[in-house]
């Protein structure tokens, strides 16, 4: 078990180190961040001190070094932008990133598992058609879509919430809940498919004929039972909440990480892209890796 | 020669089975929206002759002009004009060509890299595995949309860029799902009996693995035009995508945003547009999955 944590905590690095690897090498390729920085009529002096405060007037394999041996340290240089410290530029965002994310995925679940078990027990009828419909529409529209279309009916129309920023808990509403809903489909198909097969599997039977409870049945022992595949999806479904949330930041105008990434990414920004891609790799990957753990709980049967 | 003939069907005589059983399943298949898929496909094909004006032309005196169902619309555009007057009923037909073309060129990179990374790695093993299964965590470890953004905003904003990123960062699943399959029919007696005979690795490939798991690779490509015809919108949104003046239903988003209190025109029809099509595509490959291949989970959704 520890050596195969090992194994996967290596595994991740490597991902890591490679991904980083392409992202610069992208960044580079992009021209010359140099000109991104000054206007056209500087001159060469200029160019040359610019080049000399970034760092950029080595070769590129020799840059990609030193910022790998400054970014285990935790310095990630300096903005082209803002010429301020990029690793704090991230961690003044990151935190409104996570807490959209985190109730996101809290919706995720108090959405998809109810209603997939519901859809499950009673298969056929009009709930179990509704709640597919609800999957079907969630993973038909573009988040970014139905967010402006949420901002003009509940913002602009009903004043119920704001329309853009973090000021209260209210603007957590439609963003957190357009995140959530979006990748609550997925999960809510996969948890009704895998009750249906277990409330049919012979120990659900078993257990009925020894007359337990079909209360218990339902959420003890085929729940525990179709919670792998579900929590497989639920890690994966991170990185799609991730990807959803950076549009989706953009709509509400939210201070978070994506937001950021897209506005680096326009600007030619690459230290501060780096940054905040390697940081979202960091949690997806850790996520993931506590998913698996945690299938030797739900399941003794799994061994890592 | 006629007694061969008679006992061995002809290619042809082969071809024209496998036609008339597609048509016939496809005779099966749900039909709301095969009926849609089929308006897409003809309005992709012949949009510029069925849209009514040049989708880019732009009328500076008709600037948001409301769809002809709402007070102050009229017939002369039929879903009104955007912010610089442009037909929306042309631009919201001309989009659809640009979305099917990123979201089957782009199925089509994937699945061609895909399959034959997938079929490499599963059938050498060794380090060629444990390379190609290294990228392919990595890419499912990565929000690809966050990456794809990232290259086309370096390499610049265009309808090749498109294509070629969002191939390039979805061909994991078909690598995977091909690698799995051919690991355990490598073991088959009918692929030892072909080295045995003397075969070379690429026609054991070619000819007796690949045609037992081109059903499941064809099942899990259907699954996934949807998932990139939305990043394409994603993509586009973000101004990294099909550039304007083109109309690609993400960017018709994008400008329309900035007068949805006033113009919400502009935005909800491309919306609509994207939703019924990847609903429509969505309906249609799972119910290719449940007939050809029941136990795969593509892109983890199951019916």
């Amino acid at each position: 078990m520890i050596r195969i944590l090992g194994l996967r905590l290596i595994q991740a690095a490597v991902t890591l180190f490679a991904v980083s690897f392409l992202v610069y090498l992208a960044g580079d390729y992009t021209g010359d961040p140099v000109s991104n920085y000054l206007d056209p009529t500087a001159t060469e002096d200029q160019r040359i001190a610019v080049a000399q405060e970034f760092g950029l007037d080595k070769p590129v394999l020799e840059r990609y070094g030193i910022f790998l041996k400054n970014a285990v340290q935790g310095d990630f240089g300096k903005s082209f932008k803002t010429k301020q410290p990029v690793f704090s530029l991230v961690m003044d965002r990151v935190g409104n990133t996570i807490f959209l994310i985190l109730i996101a995925k809290l919706i995720t679940l108090a959405v998809a598992v109810p209603l997939g078990v519901y859809a499950a027990v009673h298969r056929g009828t009009l709930g179990d058609t509704l709640a597919r419909g609800f999957a079907l529409f969630w993973q038909a529209v573009p988040g970014f879509w139905v967010a402006i279309m949420a901002i003009l009916l509940f913002a602009v129309g009903l004043h119920l919430v704001p329309a853009a920023g973090n000021d209260s808990w209210k603007s957590y509403i439609l963003p957190a809940g357009i995140i959530g809903l979006g990748t609550s489909a997925g999960l809510l198909r996969i948890i009704r498919s895998s009750m249906i097969e277990a409330l049919e599997s012979d120990y659900a039977r078993l257990a009925r004929s020894k007359g337990v409870s079909e209360a218990r049945i339902i959420w003890v022992h085929a729940l525990r039972n179709s919670a792998i595949p579900a929590m497989t999806l639920f890690g994966i479904s991170l990185g799609t909440a991730i990807a959803a949330g950076v549009t989706i930041e953009v709509v509400f105008a939210w201070p978070g990480l994506g937001r950021l990434v897209v506005d680096a990414v326009s600007w030619g920004d690459y230290p501060t892209v780096l940054a905040a891609v390697m940081f979202y790799a960091t949690v997806i990957i850790v996520v993931n890796l506590i998913v698996d753990l945690s299938y030797t709980v739900v399941d003794p049967r799994v061994r890592l | 020669m006629t007694i061969s003939a008679a006992v061995t069907p002809s290619r042809t005589a082969l071809a024209l089975g496998m036609v008339r059983s597609v048509a016939a399943r496809l005779r099966q298949a749900p039909r709301i929206p095969l009926i849609v898929l089929t308006l897409y496909a003809f309005i992709g094909v012949f949009g510029p002759w069925l849209a009514p004006y040049d989708p880019t032309d732009i009328g500076t005196m008709q600037r948001h002009v409301p769809p002809m169902f709402m007070e102050g619309g009229s017939s002369t555009h039929i879903l009104g004009t955007d912010h610089l007057g442009r037909d929306m009923l042309s631009r919201v037909l001309l989009g659809v060509r640009v979305s099917l073309s990123v979201g089957l060129l782009s199925t089509t990179m994937a699945f061609l890299i895909g399959t034959t990374l997938g079929l490499i790695a599963g059938y050498f093993g060794g380090w060629s595995d444990a390379l190609i299964m290294r990228i392919v965590d990595a890419l499912l470890a990565f929000p690809a949309l966050l990456l794809a953004l990232i290259f086309a905003v370096t390499v610049g904003p265009s309808f090749t860029t498109v294509v070629l990123v969002l191939g390039l960062f979805s061909w994991s699943g078909y690598a995977r799902l091909v690698r799995g399959q051919v690991l355990t029919l490598r073991e088959k007696e009918f692929v030892l009996l072909a080295k045995v005979a003397g075969c070379k690795p690429r026609s054991i490939l070619v000819q007796h693995i690949l045609p037992n798991v081109i059903s499941s690779v064809i099942v899990l490509a259907s699954l996934q035009i949807p998932g990139v015809i939305l990043a394409e919108a994603g993509l586009s949104f973000l101004g990294a995508g099909v550039p304007p003046p083109n109309p690609s239903w993400g960017g018709m988003i994008s400008q329309g945003r900035n007068y949805v209190a006033t113009a919400w025109w502009d935005t909800l029809f491309p919306g609509l547009a994207i939703a019924f099509l990847v609903l429509a595509l969505n309906i249609m490959g799972d119910w290719l999955r449940d007939q050809w291949d029941p136990r795969l989970q593509g892109g983890g959704r199951r019916a």
